[in-house]
């Protein structure tokens, strides 16, 4: 007891180097979760938002009543689990080339060059896309035109757009999970791959025996994440690299712009709070489970 | 941009707030109570009850007593604007409060949100519990009525602003919503016609009298001749980004009562339709698959990135098919430095909506709704007011040309990109007050009122649509129109297939239920009247 108070004591400096962090956690993630009772209230301002009446899942019902419930949820879902699968194998293959340059410089350009996509706003994102995709001034159609194949509608064939938006996703978003793996990638203890060298090992062997197997929690550790997020989309993406064309709307329409689509006129705060709400306690329990599976098959390696 | 997370933001801030002044509120009332009695005396802080007890039966002593109380509360007055700090912000602000002065103690503060932030910007305010006196809105005050967001100012409106109910006549009425106000409507063009609005100059080369054009089929004549003429011109824009080329073909055959709900003008009003499965929206498929493959839709028109204004003023559009009112000619040479011409050929209809969209609403957080409620009428019924907000300071931002026939221009030396204020006719209360622009007529204020008073009365005029039983539905049949409408008005896709497609999203997605909504009250509304 004595020594515990005496430990506090004496790491007080250290505990309060924690209470900015922790206020900040409880102002910005904590306090806003009693707003989570707005999903089944009927908001009046006069009323306030306490004394505003309850309406049970009502506010829900927008989500599932729908014929598009099971297309938007069907996108979602698949969107998602393309992306983590596609960045975490492209990120980590990025990772790797790039541990293998040894001039420091290089590494340090080739990292800013994935990553800068990254640091760029969504809406300059969806003018790139444009600047490709537009039917009469786009790159695509001009080279199209060139090799004298037929000029497609780009914006109006949602045959492609799956493709089009994971790879946009892909080259936007990959340098972060790069960065990451490769800062793993570098903490491994280098007399690995020189003892492995001595017994003779192929660079083949080197990636797949010594390195993947290395950064194996980090990958887990950030598909977790991801998984988390699965019933969000990038709203981004999905809404302002289409253009919000109507045209797309089967291929590219996901539960977040289907509730911007159909809130924008009703303006209705507790059901977006609803949507918000869903999607939140989904992603809490996908990742309960998603941890839980990792638990039993590599413990070590589970978040919690 | 992302209103979904703002909404959702919002929610989660207010919560936090109210959570935080739950536990605030007890103090910092009962000091405000001792410093100022009569503020707390006029204060309506729970919305409706109080303001209506006290201005029931107030004469004009009273009124005084209430205006004239010692209290400088400011006024804050929200409006969208281009540019949200302009040069004379504060010129403008002292000539109104000087006006203001006459008439009540009060500090009038003018915040000019930006048109890309406003609609975000407005929702935030009005739920985050702000001072604000008059809030404008461009989407009708139905969905902040119904949420208690804004103030229902029936009698205060009876009470301080009696002479702005007089000018404004029969178009206040589009205002209530089940015979209550909750907000007033700027001075605009109360109907729309539609038609073409194109390139003046394009038309004198072709030597076209527009005055010949009065029909569709005219107006496809002339496209032809264009498309002739100007092979690589591009023929029509889009009348709004993503809207399409031809939305407005049908404007004014039907009172829309939610996007897909409508009845028709010319009828009883007993009968509500789903507008996209009605003859003339097939019809408006049809033209714009036609003129489409006839090559008279810029390509993209879905997608394009530049708005009307910038196609015309970058020179290879000859025009668009819109929605045309007096004062578009001017509007449209303002926005791009093209002149153009209006060649209406559609019809006007005097629709609750087309009243209603633009007005000022006090909300509920307002301190004191009675100052604000008398700046409302002051801005619709004064006409120093009116020249301030519309054109800004005189001698600096214009000068008065003709005193006898009213005109009003630019200084020498200034022009509409050197001018310390802008601002337009339908945000700035009533326009008709003020001075006629030397680029319009003299008599376009009677053009407007003559232009107004001449569209077909809707059969529900003065009716609002609750839609607050319907959300699902309306959010599910907002989305598949967001699917189909912009496409069939710009002809991308076969209108026979397409629009039955659409008919069939929409019945499923419940529009049949929108309807039957619709009907009962409409039936309500009228055994009312």
């Amino acid at each position: 007891m004595r020594s515990k108070r005496k430990s506090i004591i004496k790491n007080l400096p250290v505990y309060l180097m924690i209470l900015p962090g922790f206020i900040y956690l409880l102002i910005n993630n904590y306090i806003p979760m009693a707003g989570l009772i707005i999903a089944f209230k009927d908001v009046n301002f006069a009323k306030g938002i306490l004394k505003s009446d309850w309406v049970g899942f009502k506010n829900f019902e927008y989500l599932f009543k729908t014929p598009d419930a099971f297309r938007i949820t069907r996108n979602t879902l698949l969107y998602n689990l393309a992306f983590i699968a596609v960045n975490l194998i492209i990120g980590v293959m990025f990772a790797v080339l790039l541990s293998e340059i040894h001039s420091k410089k290089a590494v340090k350009f080739y990292q800013t060059v994935v990553l800068l996509p990254y640091m760029i706003s969504m809406v300059i994102v969806s003018y790139l896309t444009y600047a490709f995709l537009s039917s009469n001034t786009g790159l695509i159609n001009g080279f199209l035109k060139t090799v004298g194949l037929p000029e497609v509608s780009w914006y109006t064939e949602q045959a492609y757009w799956p493709f089009i938006l994971i790879f946009v996703n892909c080259w936007k978003y990959v340098g972060y999970g790069t960065v990451v793996y490769l800062a793993s990638i570098l903490g491994i203890d280098r007399t690995l791959y020189e003892a492995a060298a001595v017994d003779g090992i192929t660079k083949m062997q080197e990636i797949f025996k010594i390195t993947i197997p290395l950064i194996k929690p980090t990958i887990i550790t950030m598909v977790l994440l991801s998984v988390g997020r699965i019933f969000y989309s990038d709203f981004g993406l999905f809404y302002q690299v289409p253009m919000n064309s109507g045209a797309l709307l089967n291929t590219t329409n996901t539960i977040d712009t289907y509730v911007y689509r159909g809130l924008i006129t009703l303006g209705d705060i507790g059901m977006a709070s609803a949507a918000g709400f869903y999607q939140s306690i989904v992603g809490f329990f996908l990742i309960l489970a998603a941890n839980a599976l990792t638990r039993r098959y590599s413990s070590e390696n589970a978040l919690f | 941009m992302n209103r979904f997370k703002l909404l959702k933001q919002t929610a989660l801030v207010l919560s936090a707030t109210m959570l935080l002044a739950g536990c605030a509120s007890g103090s910092a009332e009962s000091s405000q109570t001792t410093a100022t009695e009569t503020q707390t005396s006029t204060k309506s802080g729970s919305g409706t009850e109080s303001s209506t007890e006290q201005s029931g039966s107030s004469t004009a002593q009273d009124q005084d007593a209430i205006l004239k109380d010692g209290q400088k509360d400011t006024l804050t007055v929200v409006f969208p604007g281009g540019s949200s700090s302009p040069a004379d912000l504060e010129a403008v602000e002292a000539g109104l409060q000087s006006v203001v002065d006459t008439v009540m103690d009060a500090t009038v503060k003018l915040n000019i949100l930006e048109w890309g932030v406003f609609s975000d910007q407005q929702k935030l305010m009005l739920s985050s519990g702000e001072d604000i006196a008059l809030m404008f809105t461009y989407d009708s005050s139905k969905n902040y009525a119904a949420s208690s967001q804004v103030l229902d100012i029936t009698d205060l409106v009876n009470t301080y602003a009696s002479d702005a109910l007089t000018t404004l006549g029969k178009y206040a009425e589009a205002c209530q919503i089940s015979g209550r106000y909750y907000g007033l409507p700027t001075f605009h063009e109360y109907t729309k016609d539609s038609g073409l609005v194109c390139r003046t100059d394009i038309l004198e080369a072709l030597g076209v009298d527009s005055s010949s054009i009065t029909s569709w089929d005219d107006i496809e004549a002339l496209l032809a001749k264009v498309k002739a003429a100007y092979p690589d011109m591009n023929i029509l824009a889009p009348v709004e980004l993503e809207a399409g080329v031809l939305p407005y073909y049908n404007e004014g055959l039907f009172d829309i009562l939610t996007d897909g709900v409508a009845v028709r003008v010319d009828g009883d009003g007993s009968e509500v339709v789903d507008y996209y499965d009605t003859d003339e929206f097939m019809e408006l498929a049809k033209v714009a698959y036609d003129w489409n493959q006839k090559g008279y839709f810029m390509p993209d028109a879905t997608t394009v990135t530049d708005t009307r204004q910038d196609l015309l003023a970058a020179g290879n559009t000859f025009g668009y098919v819109g929605q045309i009112h007096p004062g578009t000619a001017t509007q449209e040479l303002k926005n791009s430095g093209v002149a153009v011409t209006t060649i209406p050929v559609g019809h006007r209809a005097l629709t609750t909506g087309n009243v209603n969209f633009a007005q000022y609403m006090v909300p509920t957080s307002s301190s004191t709704p009675e100052k604000a409620v008398k700046l409302l009428d002051l801005m619709l019924t004064n006409a120093d007011v009116s020249n301030l907000l519309m054109y800004g300071v005189e001698g600096k931002d214009y000068v008065v040309k003709d005193a006898q026939t009213k005109v009003a221009g630019y200084p020498d030396g200034v022009d509409s990109s050197s001018v310390g204020w802008n601002n337009e006719t339908w945000l700035a209360g009533n326009g008709s007050l003020a001075y006629a622009w030397e680029s319009d007529p003299v008599d376009i204020w009677q053009q407007y009122q003559t232009f107004n008073d001449s569209a077909t009365v809707s059969p529900l005029y003065g009716f609002t649509f609750d839609t607050s039983n319907v959300k699902t539905e309306i959010t599910a049949i907002t989305n598949v129109i967001s699917k189909y409408k912009a496409v069939i008005c710009s002809g991308y896709s076969d209108p026979e297939s397409s629009v039955k497609q659409m008919v069939d999203e929409l019945n499923s997605a419940g529009i049949a239920n929108i309807i039957t909504e619709a009907q009962a009250q409409i039936s309500n509304w009228k055994a009312g009247n």
